[in-house]
């Protein structure tokens, strides 16, 4: 089969949905597939550009090359998954998320703009109208189903996919380090866990890696910890290579992955590869799918408070850690997360 | 539902002010209201009802106003009550509620005052009325003409207000059609509201007044000449039936041209001039008056709160059969028109004096006519009935703007008309599908 994955592609910025483009290109190949992945610029502000690159997908021809027939085209994220093709399927990632849950947030941009409020009911229309032109819809995380059911009302198959490179995770001695591996962005909240950080009685240690989405975030950040007292007990280690982060993974004593409603989360995945607990909150969305509170790792409010107990707990026994990560390694193994199936599935 | 009212409140002399502070408690008690005013102060009495606050264009919080809900924008022709919110308006969609189709004034001042001064006025004027209507404007401006009703009404640039309007609202069923050419957004006719039903007067009935001498009251901003208080004064003098009336002038007007006009007509012993009154003291007189002359002509068309004003007083009232007023029930309303005002005006005094019973019945039509129909209960059911279709369009009103951005930034520079048409066709057919 002659397939595109078609993918956002915002220069300069690596996370989770390129990763898994990537992975899932390679995995397609895999099963002898002609694969190509197609990335589509996308620039959302001001918020009159988010239209503009909607349109600009709409008004590409996918559906052949040179006189050959694209066979399937396979959408991830918004607005490419508006591709047109007669046999699309869409692989729903993200939809454009300040549009929906994340509207009444700190972190929404199109709620500050006067026509704000038209564009999110206008993002919604389109994908209302448009994303049932794909022959299935599959979402990769019950978080991400439920916002399609719950502001479009379609309904969706659930189909979780593993991380890059899942065979190369480990396990490894439980050190002294909570393990924070994200991009450096508001939406992560690194700084709740520094406020967490200075709040705990343990003499915990977070060592954070991933780049700044904005360099100065980064310069906010350290002068948070400063702020804070807590310059000695982090470390910002930028991004790293991908063995150096399997080290850290297999050596902390735990990993700590508390974003704002999180879509999936492949650290979630990872560290319960690493055979690690993981730390995150109630509101942290896909990886409250896998972790439960006293199970797999702790879930705890978004609250610093709240938080700075969760992780007093992990630092003072080790035998929870250990448990808890044996227990992760067991339910990722059980739920079956494999490329296969997603490949299956989305070629059927 | 949430709504965000814009509208400017009490102490600001603007009855779009007084109607939203009268009806505000039924409002706030059918939905979640939040009150945005161009007042830097208002009565406190309104705070106590739901939350007020001030803004400016320039100042607001948009994530704020989001939050608090869809906007309902009060629209009327003065820029000191109305001009920030036509901005705001113009900005981030919501109702229009259009209190006067004829904004051309007001429309030119916000260029002048706070926009990009004439050119911006041509160009609306242009885009609204075409070459002709710059024209005509141009000769206005530079004193060729020295009346602008024409302009104003064959130009009435409301058309400007509405484009982005997510729902229009308007009180004059006359100016439905109309609007819906200028829009797509869904158009209600709804009555002006004007009192809680729990705080209408209670009715009076005049049937059993028998007067030798029956009060006739005029009253409002009557510097106007379209109240026509010279004709009236002329058809009283003319009626034969003078000696059976007093009339009673209250408001604002010219009170040397009045008391010449009463000494010329030989009726000044039948003429008393009041001047301004406050709110007590013209209910006091319209509670003690048998009839009112409410005439407009010419008319620019807005639906009248001083009608319902006389309605809740049961007072019986001659207009003129134009605009808003043709719309009146005839059962509720005697009619002069505005071809045959002064026989039409004769006749009516002479057959009020002949059987004044039938003018009060007309009265007591047009005080039910008022708590069926213009009470805020009433204006909130039709709100209610129409925020669902206004919510079902809107994922429309941005699509709009942004196809014709597109036509404007894009389609442009294709240099080569064939392809600018296919690839406009294209992204209307695209555009099409999305809502």
């Amino acid at each position: 089969m002659r397939i595109v994955i078609v993918n956002t592609h915002v220069p300069f910025v690596e996370g989770g949905a390129e990763t898994l483009a990537r992975t899932f290109q390679k995995a397609l190949q895999a099963k002898n597939h002609e694969v190509e992945l197609v990335r589509i610029p996308f620039k959302w502000y001001p918020p009159e550009r988010i239209h503009e690159h909607v349109l600009a997908c709409r008004l590409l021809d996918l559906t052949e090359v040179n006189g050959v027939p694209i066979d399937r085209v396979i959408g991830l994220k918004f607005p490419t998954y508006h591709v047109r093709h007669p046999n699309k399927v869409t692989f729903l990632v993200h939809q454009h998320r300040t549009a929906y849950e994340m509207w009444d947030g700190e972190h929404c941009d199109i709620s500050h703009y006067p026509n704000g409020k038209a564009i999110r009911d206008s993002i919604e229309s389109i994908d209302r109208a448009l994303l049932p032109e794909a022959k299935r819809i599959y979402a990769m995380s019950k978080t991400v189903a439920s916002r399609l059911e719950t502001y479009c009302g379609l309904p969706s198959t659930l189909l979780y996919h593993p991380p890059e490179n899942a065979t190369v995770f480990r396990s490894g001695p439980f050190g002294d380090y909570l393990y924070f591996p994200s991009r450096l962005t508001p939406v992560k909240r690194q700084q709740l866990a520094m406020e967490a950080l200075a709040l705990t009685r343990q003499p915990v240690n977070i060592r954070f890696s991933g780049s700044p989405d904005n360099p100065r975030h980064l310069n906010e950040l350290k002068e948070l910890a400063r702020k804070l007292k807590v310059e000695k007990r982090v470390q910002f280690l930028g991004r790293i290579p991908f063995e150096e982060m399997v080290e850290l993974y297999a050596g902390c004593r735990g990993v700590l992955f508390i974003p704002h409603m999180e879509d999936y989360g492949y650290i979630t995945l990872e560290g319960m590869l690493s055979s690690k607990p993981v730390i995150t909150c109630a509101d942290s969305g896909g990886p409250t799918e896998f972790i439960r509170n006293e199970e797999e790792g702790l879930v705890t409010d978004s609250d610093p408070r709240e938080l700075a107990k969760a992780m007093d707990a992990l630092w003072s026994s080790t035998a929870f850690a250990r448990e808890a990560g044996l227990r992760a390694r067991k339910r990722y193994e059980d739920l079956d997360i494999t490329w296969d199936h997603v490949a299956e599935c989305l070629v059927k | 539902m949430k709504l965000a009212w814009f509208s400017p409140l009490p102490p600001e002399q603007t009855e779009i002010g007084n109607v939203t502070a009268r009806i505000l408690p039924t409002l706030a008690s059918r939905f979640d209201l939040t009150v945005y005013t161009g007042n830097e102060s208002w009565n406190s009495s309104a705070d106590a009802v739901c939350p007020i606050k001030s803004f400016t264009a320039r100042t607001i919080n948009w994530k704020e106003l989001h939050r608090d809900g869809l906007p309902v924008y009060h629209v009327g022709n003065h820029i000191h009550f109305h001009g920030e919110i036509i901005a705001v308006a113009r900005s981030c969609p919501g109702i229009i509620v259009l209190h006067d189709l004829a904004l051309h004034e007001t429309i030119l001042n916000l260029c002048l005052e706070k926009g990009g001064g004439l050119a911006q006025y041509f160009d609306i004027l242009c885009r609204y009325g075409g070459p002709d209507a710059v024209q005509h404007g141009q000769d206005f401006l530079e004193n060729r003409v020295v009346n602008n009703d024409k302009l104003v009404m064959e130009y009435p640039l409301f058309e400007y207000v509405v484009r982005n309007a997510r729902g229009v609202i308007t009180h004059n069923p006359l100016n439905v059609g109309p609007i819906r050419e200028a829009t797509r957004a869904p158009v209600l006719y709804a009555p002006l509201p004007y009192l809680n039903k729990g705080d209408f007067h209670p009715p009076i009935d005049r049937t059993s007044r028998k007067r030798e001498v029956y009060n006739i009251v005029v009253f409002g901003f009557l510097t106007n000449p379209n109240r026509r208080l010279r004709q009236i004064m002329e058809a009283f003098a003319e009626s034969g039936v003078s000696d059976r009336f007093r009339i009673t002038i209250a408001g604002k007007y010219d009170e040397r041209d009045l008391r010449t006009w009463a000494r010329e007509l030989k009726i000044k012993s039948s003429v008393t001039l009041k001047g301004y009154l406050p709110d007590a003291g013209l209910d006091t007189l319209l509670e003690e008056s048998d009839l009112c002359i409410n005439l407009r002509w010419p008319s620019r068309g807005e639906s009248s709160a001083t009608q319902l004003r006389l309605w809740n007083f049961s007072l019986p009232s001659i207009v003129t059969r134009i605009a808003y007023y043709s719309t009146l029930p005839e059962n509720t309303v005697a009619m002069v028109d505005p071809d045959n005002e002064k026989p039409d005006l004769i006749r009516h005094l002479q057959q009020f004096a002949a059987d004044p019973e039938a003018f009060f019945r007309a009265g007591e039509a047009g005080r039910k006519l008022l708590e069926e129909q213009h009470s805020a209960e009433a204006f909130a059911d039709h709100l209610s009935a129409f925020l669902p279709s206004v919510e079902d369009s809107r994922g429309n009103s941005y699509l709009q703007s942004f196809g014709r951005r597109l036509a404007r930034d894009f389609l442009t520079d294709y240099a080569d008309p064939s392809a600018r048409s296919a690839l406009a066709k294209r992204c209307a057919g695209e555009l099409a599908q999305w809502a």
